[in-house]
């Protein structure tokens, strides 16, 4: 699967928040098993999402892109998370990314939220979280 | 319990994180400032250095002012990433 979770400014009212999405890869995509490799590749089937602020023409300000197993679940990429989240930075400048248990994550931030990188990526992996949790839509959360 | 470097260090980021996410009144900025001070009164000298040290590291790390790009729509069973280059 394919997740990513980023947060947006709109530019109409200067409201932001975090909208998230879930892609299932076609089996092609994961056939080398190079997780890494696969956050450069299309992202597959969009089949769930969590949006807060519609779009589309909202200025990105973070993100964070997550692949794993089709299969995989909530707690297996939690692990995978908090191991990854343990070994950053990954130098002096953003983007991080990085391989923890079969996973591979990528993380860019504006230089705003750069000295806050903690909370921007746990909020940013909390709102994937529902994604992977339940196969139904999950409600729209607050804003930032 | 927490130290005190460690409420300073919570309270900074609490306010750092606001400056980016919102806009942050002259207040809330001055309630931040006075429970900042609290603790910083409350550190030995060594506490301090090594808190200032820690923020020092801390803006050292960079990333670009913004971003260029934007979200786009997608709908169930796309095969886009919901962003594109501006």
């Amino acid at each position: 699967m394919f997740l990513t979770a980023q947060r947006v400014v709109s530019p109409k009212d200067g409201s932001q928040g975090i909208n998230a999405y879930c892609y299932t890869h076609e089996p092609e995509t994961l056939a080398d098993g190079d997780m890494t490799a696969a956050l450069d590749r299309p992202p597959g089937l969009m089949v769930r999402e969590r949006v807060v602020i519609p779009p589309p023409g909202n200025r990105v300000r973070s993100f964070l892109d997550v692949v794993g197993p089709n299969s995989g679940t909530l707690s297996e990429a939690r692990e995978a998370f908090e191991e990854f989240k343990g070994e950053l930075p990954h130098g002096h400048s953003v983007p991080w990314s990085g391989l923890a248990r079969g996973w591979a994550f990528r993380f860019l931030c504006e230089s705003a939220l750069v000295p806050v990188w903690e909370r921007e990526l746990g909020l940013l992996f909390e709102a994937l979280s529902p994604l992977v949790a339940s196969p139904q839509r999950a409600e729209p959360a607050s804003t930032w | 319990m927490p130290s005190p470097q460690d409420d300073y260090r919570a309270v900074m980021l609490e306010l750092l994180f606001a400056r980016a996410v919102r806009p942050v009144s002259l207040d809330e900025e001055e309630r931040f400032t006075e429970e900042m001070d609290r603790y910083w009164a409350a550190m030995t000298a060594a506490q301090r250095e090594e808190v200032e040290s820690w923020f020092k590291d801390r803006l050292s790390l960079s990333g670009p002012a913004t971003l260029p790009l934007l979200d786009v729509r997608v709908t169930p069973a796309a095969r886009s990433l919901p962003r594109r280059q501006q």
